[in-house]
């Protein structure tokens, strides 16, 4: 590690940093930054299908198998999302609207 | 005794629910649910049965042939009553157009009970829910509510002796087309739900690669031609294919759980479900086996569950009653539930979390 903190590293006004975007992906990685093929945040469907089932079954774990199995119904197979699953907007949409309805 | 079971065979409705308050005599009612044959005019039997119980709410649908206690019957009225000591609560209302959305139906419910279904604790409620079998809408109405609450509902899809021209429901002394019947109940009791299907998954899987799951089709699996891709995973031609249809349907399996989706034709190379099919399902090849044996073994866990069991409801797929029918074997599956007060019909397809094909769900109660 260089020994800099990551704060004083300078960011233009639209958000983005021209001295990262220039930096090699190695010190990318070593501050634990995301290069901009992994800003498309890969394992958001994981992430949604654990809030849904925690959110609907709260305690209830008969609720857990209940809801999994509403979701397969959907198209949705739980078992088949990962936190380095690709996120697929019609899979998010429909867990968008669902956890519309919490 | 809080669960008592009647059954009339009489072809007069005025007769068979005459027949029917008879046997129930002595037997305070709060809720009755009963299912008849087409034969019995739907609007006369729907009407008699509000108007001979005029202390329960009653509701229920047509068939495919009924079940009672012991035996498998056509042509008939079966009744099950419960009393207060088997039903603490319970609600009956109608969705009138299953075009239009579930909420006033809920509102209902939230107005009699006293709280939303979004807060309905499915250890205490139940629902019960009967649907014109032919109006194809299964799929959305449990998916609907299945977002919108957590009690689970069970029931199925009303037949009409596989004339397949008008499937009715009933509720509180009339009948209905197009229309589906939701039932809460607050047991008394300990429930358990069965969903049993006498299938094994077979190694072979095909994804619906193109489908229309609104009209039930499934145009191609595996990026194949729908038909011949099944008849492949089967070793058969497409000529022989619709031959394996009952033996050998598909199911989206879950943890080891079938969710039977049966074929019902192929047009062209297009093949037309009982069920809906969503593009990207992966789907396995099921092969069958012993109704009986699996029912049996189904409902003996359900008693080893509860302890004991006081009273079954038993929505059982037509196409098991046919292969039944075919063995011989209805006699010995209504022995499957000799001795336990049981009421049930022949259904057009069957709801347990979501909408499934070839499959009985039961609402078990100790």
């Amino acid at each position: 590690m260089i020994g800099r903190s990551p704060q004083l590293l300078p960011y233009s006004h639209t958000g983005g940093s021209p001295f990262l975007t220039a930096c090699s992906p190695e010190f990318r990685a070593e501050l634990n930054i995301p290069t901009e093929g992994e800003k498309t945040m890969a394992g958001k469907i994981k992430q949604m299908i654990d809030t849904l089932i925690t959110q609907r079954a709260k305690d209830n774990t008969m609720l857990v198998g209940i809801i999994k199995t509403k979701l397969m119904l959907k198209g949705i197979d739980p078992s088949k999302f990962s936190a380095q699953s690709a996120d697929d907007p019609a899979v998010i949409g429909k867990l968008e609207a669902l956890l519309k309805e919490l | 005794m809080n669960i008592k079971t009647a059954f009339s065979l009489n072809p007069d409705p005025q007769k068979a629910v005459t027949d029917i308050q008879t046997q129930l005599r002595g037997f305070d009612p709060k809720l009755i649910i009963f299912f008849a044959s087409i034969s019995l005019a739907p609007d006369e039997i729907a009407e008699r049965m509000e108007a001979a119980f005029p202390t329960a709410e009653t509701f229920g649908c047509s068939t495919a042939g009924e079940i009672t206690t012991g035996k498998m019957l056509t042509k008939s009225i079966v009744v099950m009553a419960f009393n207060s000591q088997a039903i603490k609560d319970s609600k009956v209302e109608v969705l009138e157009d299953l075009n239009k959305e579930s909420y006033r139906a809920f509102n209902v419910f939230q107005r009699h009970f006293g709280k939303s279904m979004k807060e309905m604790d499915p250890k205490q409620y139940v629902g019960i829910i009967l649907v014109d079998g032919l109006c194809r809408k299964e799929e959305l109405i449990m998916d609907k509510m299945g977002d919108l609450t957590n009690v689970t509902f069970i029931g199925g899809s009303a037949g009409d002796d596989l004339k397949f021209d008008r499937t009715y429901v009933f509720a509180n002394g009339k009948s209905y087309n197009h229309a589906a019947v939701l039932a809460i109940l607050e047991p008394a009791t300990d429930i358990a739900f069965v969903k049993t299907q006498s299938f094994r998954e077979l190694p072979h899987k095909v994804t619906v690669t193109k489908a229309n799951e609104f009209t039930r089709e499934v145009y191609e699996f595996n990026g194949k031609p729908a038909a011949v891709a099944y008849a492949e995973a089967l070793g058969v031609t497409v000529e022989e294919a619709p031959k394996r249809f009952m033996h050998n349907p598909v199911g989206l399996v879950f943890e080891g759980e079938p969710f039977v989706r049966s074929p019902q034709q192929i047009k062209g190379d297009t093949m037309l479900f009982y069920c809906s099919v969503k593009e990207g399902m992966e789907l396995s090849l099921l092969e069958s086996t012993d109704i009986i044996a699996s029912t049996k073994e189904s409902l003996d866990a359900a008693r080893t569950k509860l302890g004991s069991i006081s009273g079954v409801i038993n929505f059982n797929c037509i196409l098991r009653t046919l292969e039944l029918n075919q063995k011989g074997l209805t006699d010995e599956y209504g022995k499957v539930f000799e001795g336990v007060p049981t009421v049930g019909f022949s259904t057009y397809a069957e709801q347990y979390i979501g909408h499934i094909n070839q499959t009985a769900t039961l609402l078990v109660f100790r």
